[in-house]
């Protein structure tokens, strides 16, 4: 997963400072790549994160994916004066373990396999991972205004949860790629 | 997003520096402890503590130079950590240093008013910190 700089985006103006602020943590933390992504091309990583090849046919990346096929989802709870709610983001472990070995300096894209991450480092990093995000984006939208944040929760979601076959009454959210591997990004709010 | 936000007058400190770095995060502090562990600075000791209150009872049993604290955290958030700090006269050589995703210039404000000698957005990249606390230090010794 070679780090290059990210190009900047062409999203909805909703999710314009959103996608600016994942790019910001992205690049100035993680060392990841980040790129908008149509709904297909969405689809397409997403299916390469799920299929489950027998181990033997792959190698590399695809055998950790096929080996780390669950998705995590972290949120944080974030209190300003003008508007409340969570950020949510869905990703799989596979990515989720990439960035918090990239955040610690203890990865490559060579050596992911042999790293051992526990289970609650993965965590842990993952919410300081939407922590950022949520704070880089409050700080950019609030300018002056202070706001608070929650603690992180992070879950691993069930086995067979898909983002393709989320609820049709809610918006997507944002959906980029990073490295290659899908996330996705939503803003829950509580007030307006 | 500015990394750098805030910064005031440093006091001289001794050295080297033992360091106190507090965040709820044990992977923050993880990378915190390896960006310190970079910096050309003769580094003492490393403490770590989960919030305020784990950090005052390091502050009043170990002799600590230089502190990294978050301002979110739980039991004890770092301000009100900056205000005890700030309230003790044997603390006032410490030096100070936030670190927190929050940006935004009230919570600076704030902050500036207990004596803070950077303020520090999340995320950031790993030589500021470093290039931060090697002037910290310098200005002990030049």
């Amino acid at each position: 997963m070679p780090y290059h700089e990210s190009p900047m985006p062409t999203p909805t103006e909703t999710d314009d400072a959103l996608y600016v602020a994942l790019l910001h943590v992205c690049e100035r933390s993680f060392f990841a790549f980040v790129e908008t992504c149509v709904r297909l091309q969405f689809a397409v990583l997403v299916g390469k994160t799920q299929s489950q090849p027998p181990l033997q046919d792959v190698d590399g990346l695809d055998a950790m994916a096929a080996q780390l096929p669950r998705w995590l989802k972290a949120s944080v709870a974030f209190d300003g004066n003008s508007s409340s709610g969570a950020i949510e983001i869905v990703l799989p472990e596979l990515l989720a373990r990439w960035l918090v070995a990239s955040l610690l300096g203890i990865t490559t894209e060579v050596d992911l396999g042999q790293v051992e991450l526990l289970d609650q480092q993965v965590f842990d990093g993952t919410g300081e991972f939407v922590n950022m995000v949520c704070g880089a984006w409050l700080t950019d939208r609030s300018g002056s205004e202070a706001f608070s944040l929650g603690s992180p929760a992070v879950t691993r979601l069930s086995a067979d949860w898909s983002p393709l076959e989320e609820s049709g009454s809610e918006p997507p959210g944002l959906r980029v790629s990073v490295n290659d591997l899908p996330l996705q990004i939503f803003i829950r709010s509580a007030t307006a | 997003m500015a990394q750098v936000t805030s910064e005031v007058a440093t006091p001289r400190v001794s050295r080297p520096l033992n360091i106190l770095i507090v965040d709820d995060s044990a992977t923050m502090r993880m990378v915190i402890r390896r960006v310190v562990d970079l910096t050309e600075v003769p580094i003492g000791t490393i403490y770590e503590a989960n919030n305020g209150l784990e950090a005052i009872t390091i502050l009043e049993t170990c002799t600590v130079h230089a502190v990294f604290t978050d301002i979110n955290m739980p039991v004890m958030n770092g301000h009100q950590l900056l205000l005890e700090i700030a309230q003790r006269e044997k603390w006032n050589d410490i030096l100070r240093i936030v670190i927190s995703t929050d940006g935004s210039r009230l919570r600076q404000a704030e902050v500036k008013e207990l004596n803070v000698n950077l303020y520090i957005q999340k995320p950031f990249r790993p030589e500021v910190v470093r290039n931060a606390l090697s002037r910290i230090a310098n200005a002990d010794t030049h």
